[in-house]
């Protein structure tokens, strides 16, 4: 009862203080009253800290078991071990709520002390005041709508169900989804330090850096929060893919896309040094996806395997997003004295490369939003069921992808003028050639899908393009190295090295993986797809919270794997876990197709063998690395802003 | 930074060469390409497929009791000989369109697979107008709007009605380097999603440019927006509000004419195709309901749905033999009889081989033309094409007669 | 107001496109709203009011075989279960219930399960009624059953008239039968 209180106090809190610190921050804005402004910062601080007394008071209930709490008894057993405990906030439709307005709250904190030296508060208060429409809708929504702070009708029963079984088998449960909240809610406070600026005209060069920055931060947040969530479905759903296109996992990759070409489009703007519609009009789709993202996940209109469903949410959400699309579209109206239009630019040359990137990323985006808001529409005019799956996003995302892995090889060769096609030719000659050699090695080594050729060409190309680019950088600031690798065109390359190196595992895995059964018994060895497995036995695991049946399989002679079924707690249904020999070549992905029915029966193994898949993590690795060095890269930045120091981050002068 | 070019030629003939081994290894993969494997048929149908009962997996991933068992069926109807469409029709057939990984591309589904190809085309367009070299047309285009635009860079600040006073248009001047000269029209564009440009529009009314402080310093060694600007000069809008007024309806015009075309195609695709997208049963589907709604004595159902066939059919022959079947019972005039033993005709005519077109056809030159030799000829070739055995049961006890009246022995077929 | 005439006169082209886009939007949101959540129901098929595909198999307490035919000129319940499904045991009273009245016949398949397991799960609920066994599956892809508990309504002359998914109850296979009785079938 005391968490249940403790958790509604802090609610309130936060709704009280959010609004007030909303309405201070705009009001004063308007005003130009600095004390307002200053007294509304407090109001949103204090807001924020409501949404800390909610989450302690939620993982006290949890990691107490206070079964008093309706959404404890849902997402707890006295079983459950700490970690899931913890982890239970966000296993359900109310907690992730929660998540959600603590990580708001966090934003709000983090901007307010980032420019808290700012000689013109009233840009920033706006910005605070955005976001504070934000945080206090969502606070509104846990208070009213969906409280994780019910108490449970009648009798505290003495246990509750436990987690989902899905959520309490991978300690990456503790790391996925508040990384992923992170890029996904991190994702307003580039769009509402744009608006700001462009509200109270304050949009010079800096603040087009600043809102940069954010991005860039927040676009690594949630690269590894997608990341994670793909090595998750991989380690858990058992099916051996990462990504099956589900409504969920699409309504992170849409702002993560969006938020990809912002990052591009503003390297434009801050040459130009004016904000270009292009970047806003991006930034602003990036934000409002999150929200139509929201919508989707918690709405439980699309059928998902991640979904919280609760229906009297949806109507609640949907509207907050067409407020949030007027707004945008509004702003763009009123405010358009203050963008620059769309300039045009020569094909060969750098900002060229750059916009024919961000129309292909628009284009990627519409495809992906278009195949996962399908299911209404055809549930609306044919009262069909109906989910698009792969095949329609493969028709055109992989096209697409190709095309840019070509435009991410050649791109960073031009310079920002004009640039001669045989200066290109030259530049690009070793790339080339490497793609072109390695194109014909594949081809004759019997590589016969033309998608996997040219994925390889291509990834190829950016690999070695890159590479040279980051040594050239390298070479030329031979005092300060550091400084050099953390430069926007170095961190960048190597992001683009991690793309390209995914793009190689993902058409490998794809192309060359096999998957199928096979039936042993105890003690038989067999060789299937090029390994070989040893079946030793089973055996029955009994924790508190579960029960799982392990069979033993030796992978090639070395060491022995787990693939289980599992029961958990109260569960009926038990789940399949599956156990991963990871190698650099390639993975052996087994599970339990069917279980035997005695000691010494026969069992059925499901294996997966896909080559190369292991790149898939160590580019996404790579890739994350670059952003976090581009994210590194901006206090050198600031610092030689500070120091005033020659610029070194120059677009890159290439020599070859 | 590059200062020695080495020869274009040299470079000409690198990439040349490179690309002749590009091709070459690309048409040795497609030369050694396998050709579909029984095996490889079944993955891709597989991976068509969904799984009933486990979200967003096609069969080929997923593992349980119903994709197995669609997965057996997939096998057992390839071995069998049955077309990939055939098998897709028949699983469509029982779980409708849900079973199928992707929609199919009509009615609804036909605008989810066109609006990418749309909006690419669309997209290509505008990036293509922003990237290509300023053109004749584009000059004229410029010089009648008199919009030469140059944009302060650091006067942003400023409130807009510190608004400088309207220079005077000196048309555009060749941009030195050819970077980022504002475009002076605007998009025609339905994408303006990602690149709405109609801010120029408002540039070209907006502030003269006033030569800011970054005007003053040099930038980074490479020619900027600002510097081309500066070339440009600081021109500004001289030009009529009456021809902007014009320009406006047209476009609104061009974007109305623009909207009537998609809505007219989306609306006629719907029309079109809608009849067949809600679960369009295969015909053999179809021809099985016809069927068993004769066998029930739905008489008249049963020759709608074969009428609905015959609609999109034209030429099935069992259809077509139900219906004369049919016809030529309800008959009650002599005329209305021959026009159905004619439709028989037809249809034993088109199926040599299908059991109802010959077994109606015999029994109709029988039972309505009093031809027993020739109604027994269809009859014997009925029982080649090895009919069901209902359907012979059901057969036997009409034609019996007509072998008696041809004095003909009754096959042990029946 | 005359900044916002003055805003929208000097930019008509970006509010053309605004205004379409936020239509489009609030087109969506509507269709958005008025879609509720996928929660059991009775379900769209393409087998509705079409003869119902064949359906025989062996019997689950005896050798014999038992074929839906059989059940002509009675409305039909055609029951798809497992022993190992929750929501099947959720619905197993109400079917139970529904095989003793009069209104429909139930006819239960047993979906990939064993005889063992599903003959306790039915005497569990006190279930009599002819069950056939679907152990390949082949008659769950005829009728498009994704996972059960699937139920079809068949009417007397052999025609499906409504699937239901998930677990359902007397109540709503009652009332079906009433309105197709009211429809003539």
């Amino acid at each position: 009862m005391f968490d249940a209180a403790l958790g509604s106090a802090g609610l309130v809190l936060a709704f009280v203080f959010g609004l007030l610190g909303t309405l201070g921050s705009l009001i004063g804005a308007y005003q130009r009253n600095e004390r307002l402004m200053s007294g509304a910062r407090t109001l949103l601080l204090i807001g924020f800290f409501g949404t800390i007394v909610s989450t302690f008071a939620m993982e006290q209930a949890l990691v107490s078991h206070d079964f008093s709490l309706a959404y404890v008894v849902a997402n707890n057993s006295k079983e459950t071990p700490l970690l899931f405990s913890i982890t239970g906030m966000w296993s359900a439709l109310q907690g992730s709520l929660l998540l959600w307005a603590i990580v708001q709250g966090l934003y709000i904190a983090l901007l307010a002390f980032a420019m808290r030296h700012e000689a013109d508060r009233r840009t920033g208060s706006v910005a605070l005041g955005i976001l504070g429409v934000v945080f206090t809708y969502f606070s509104g929504l846990l208070l009213f709508a969906a409280s994780p702070f019910l108490t449970t009708v009648g009798t505290i029963p003495a246990d509750g169900r436990g987690p989902n079984p899905l959520l309490q088998d991978y300690p990456l449960v503790a790391i996925h989804p508040p990384m992923l909240y992170m890029g996904f809610v991190g994702m307003s406070v580039p769009f509402a330090l744009l608006s700001a600026a462009l509200i109270t005209g304050r949009l010079n060069n800096d603040w087009i850096t600043r809102v940069r920055n954010w991005s860039l931060i927040t676009w690594v947040f949630l690269t590894i929060g997608i990341v994670l969530g793909a090595w998750w479905s991989y380690q858990v759903l058992g099916w051996g893919g990462y990504w099956a296109w589900d409504p969920v996992e699409n309504s992170a990759l849409l702002p993560w896309l969006c938020g990809i070409a912002f990052i591009h489009s503003v390297l434009i703007d801050r040459r130009r040094k004016r904000m270009g519609i292009a970047s806003f009009s991006l930034v602003s789709a990036a934000f409002a996806l999150t929200i139509l993202g929201t919508y989707f996940t918690r709405s439980g209109v699309l059928q998902s395997v991640h979904a919280f469903s609760d229906s009297s949410l949806g109507t609640v959400l949907i509207l907050f997003f067409v407020a949030v699309v007027i707004f945008e579209i509004g702003l763009s109206i009123f405010a358009a004295d203050r963008l620059m239009g769309q300039a045009r630019f020569p094909l060969l040359s750098r900002p060229g490369s750059l916009l024919i990137n961000n129309a292909i990323f628009g284009l990627l985006t519409l495809v992906i939003l278009a195949g996962t808001v399908y299911p209404l529409f055809a549930h609306y005019f044919n009262h069909q069921t109906v989910d698009v799956g792969a095949p329609f996003f493969d028709a055109f995302v992989i096209p697409l992808f190709l095309v840019l892995l070509a435009i991410m090889a050649i791109g960073p060769w031009l310079n920002w003028r004009r640039t001669p096609p045989e200066l290109i030719g030259q530049r690009l000659l070793l790339p080339g050639a490497a793609a072109v050699l390695v194109v014909a090695i594949s081809a004759f080594a019997g590589v016969t899908a033309l998608a996997t050729l040219g994925a390889y060409a291509l990834a190829t190309f950016v690999i070695v393009s890159s590479v040279i680019v980051i040594y050239g950088n390298l070479a030329r600031s031979s005092g300060r190295r550091a400084s050099a690798l953390v430069s926007r065109s170095s961190a960048g390359m190597l992001t683009h090295i991690g793309v390209a190196i995914i793009a190689i595992g993902m058409a490998s895995a794809t192309t060359f993986g096999h998957q199928g059964s096979v039936k042993m018994v105890p003690g038989q060895t067999v060789h299937v797809y090029g390994q070989t497995l040893k079946y030793e036995g089973v055996e029955t695991v009994v924790t508190p919270a579960k029960t799982s049946f392990e069979a033993n399989v030796v992978v090639n002679g070395g060491n022995t794997y787990h693939p289980a079924i599992t029961q958990f707690g109260t569960y009926a249904t038990a789940v399949g876990t599956p156990s991963v020999n990871v190698g650099l070549t390639r993975d052996v992905y087994l599970t339990i197709d069917a279980a035997p029915t005695t000691d010494k029966g026969p069992i059925t193994l499901g294996i997966v063998v896909q080559p190369l898949i292991f790149w898939l993590w160590a580019g996404a690795g790579v890739m994350v690395l670059g952003g976090l060095l581009s994210v590194v890269g901006i206090r050198e930045q600031n610092r030689r802003r500070r120091g005033n120091l020659p610029a070194s981050d120059t677009p890159v002068e290439v020599t070859v | 930074m590059i200062t020695h070019v080495t020869k274009p030629r040299r470079i000409l003939f690198a990439w040349l060469a490179l690309v002749l081994i590009a091709m070459a290894s690309v048409g040795y993969a497609i030369v050694n390409t396998p050709s579909t494997s029984t095996a490889a048929r079944i993955v891709t149908l597989e991976k068509e497929v969904r799984c009933p009962s486990c979200g967003n997996l096609a069969v080929y991933n997923s593992k349980t009791a119903s994709s197995y068992s669609i997965a057996d069926y997939i096998q057992h109807q390839v071995r069998a000989g049955a077309s990939n469409q055939e098998i897709i029709d028949s699983l469509v057939a029982s779980y409708g369109d849900t079973i199928l990984m992707a929609p199919p591309a009509n009615g609804v589904g036909l605008l989810l697979w066109l609006l990418p190809v749309v909006v690419g085309l669309v997209l290509a367009w505008e990036v293509y107008r922003s990237l290509s070299s300023r053109t004749g047309s584009q000059r004229r285009r410029t010089s009648a709007l008199g919009s030469a635009v140059a944009i302060p860079t650091t006067a942003i600040d400023q409130p807009s009605t510190m608004r400088a006073p309207r220079g005077v248009d000196i048309g555009p001047a060749p941009s030195p380097g050819g970077l980022a000269t504002e475009r002076a029209t605007s998009l025609g564009g339905v994408a303006a999603m990602l690149s709405p440009s109609a801010a120029d529009e408002s540039n070209r009314e907006d502030d003269v440019g006033q030569p800011g402080s970054d005007h003053g310093s040099p930038s980074m060694g490479e020619t900027t927006a600002s510097r081309v600007r500066r070339g440009t000069g600081s021109g500004a809008d001289g030009t009529p509000i009456v021809r902007r007024g014009r320009l406006f309806s047209r476009r609104l015009a061009q974007i109305g004419a623009a909207l009537i075309l998609v809505g007219v195609g989306a609306l006629g695709t719907l029309l079109f195709t809608r009849s067949n997208a809600t679960t369009a049963p295969s015909l053999a589907q179809q021809l099985a309901s016809g069927e068993a709604l004769a066998g029930l004595g739905a008489v008249k159902q049963a020759r709608s749905e074969f009428q609905h066939i015959l609609a999109t059919y034209p030429s099935d022959p069992t259809a077509l033999a139900y219906v004369g079947w049919i016809d030529f019972n309800l008959a009650k005039t002599k005329s209305a009889k021959a026009d159905s033993i004619a439709v028989l005709a037809h249809a034993a005519q088109l199926g040599a081989y299908d059991a109802s077109a010959q077994l109606y056809y015999g029994l109709a030159l029988y039972y309505g033309e009093d031809k027993p030799i020739a109604a027994v000829e269809h009859l014997n070739r009925f029982l080649a094409t090895h009919p069901s055995k209902p359907l012979v049961a059901q057969a036997y006890r009409l034609a019996k007669p007509a072998y008696l009246a041809a004095h003909r022995k009754i096959p042990t077929t029946f | 107001m005359s900044s916002v005439t003055e805003a929208v006169r000097r930019r008509p082209m970006l509010t053309v496109v605004g205004v379409l886009i936020v239509g489009a939007i609030i087109y969506f949101a509507i269709i958005a709203a008025q879609t509720k959540p996928a929660v059991d129901q009775v379900a769209p098929s393409p087998l509705l009011y079409r003869p119902a595909p064949a359906l025989s198999g062996p019997s689950l307490y005896s050798h014999s075989t038992i074929s839906l035919r059989q059940f002509r000129g009675h409305f039909v319940l055609v029951n798809y279960f497992a022993s190992w499904c929750s929501s099947c045991a959720t619905e197993e009273a109400q079917i139970a219930a529904l095989a003793r009245s009069a209104a429909v016949t139930v006819l239960g398949v047993d979906y990939d399960d064993s005889p063992g397991p599903a003959r306790r799960f039915l005497s569990l609920y006190h279930a009599h009624f002819p069950v056939l066994q679907d152990s390949n599956g082949a008659n769950s892809l005829r009728w498009g059953v994704s996972a059960p508990p699937e139920s079809f309504l068949i009417a007397p002359n052999g025609i499906v008239l409504a699937k239901i998914v998930g677990p359902t109850t007397v109540r709503i296979v009652d009332a079906l039968v009433t309105l197709a009785q009211q429809k003539g079938y």
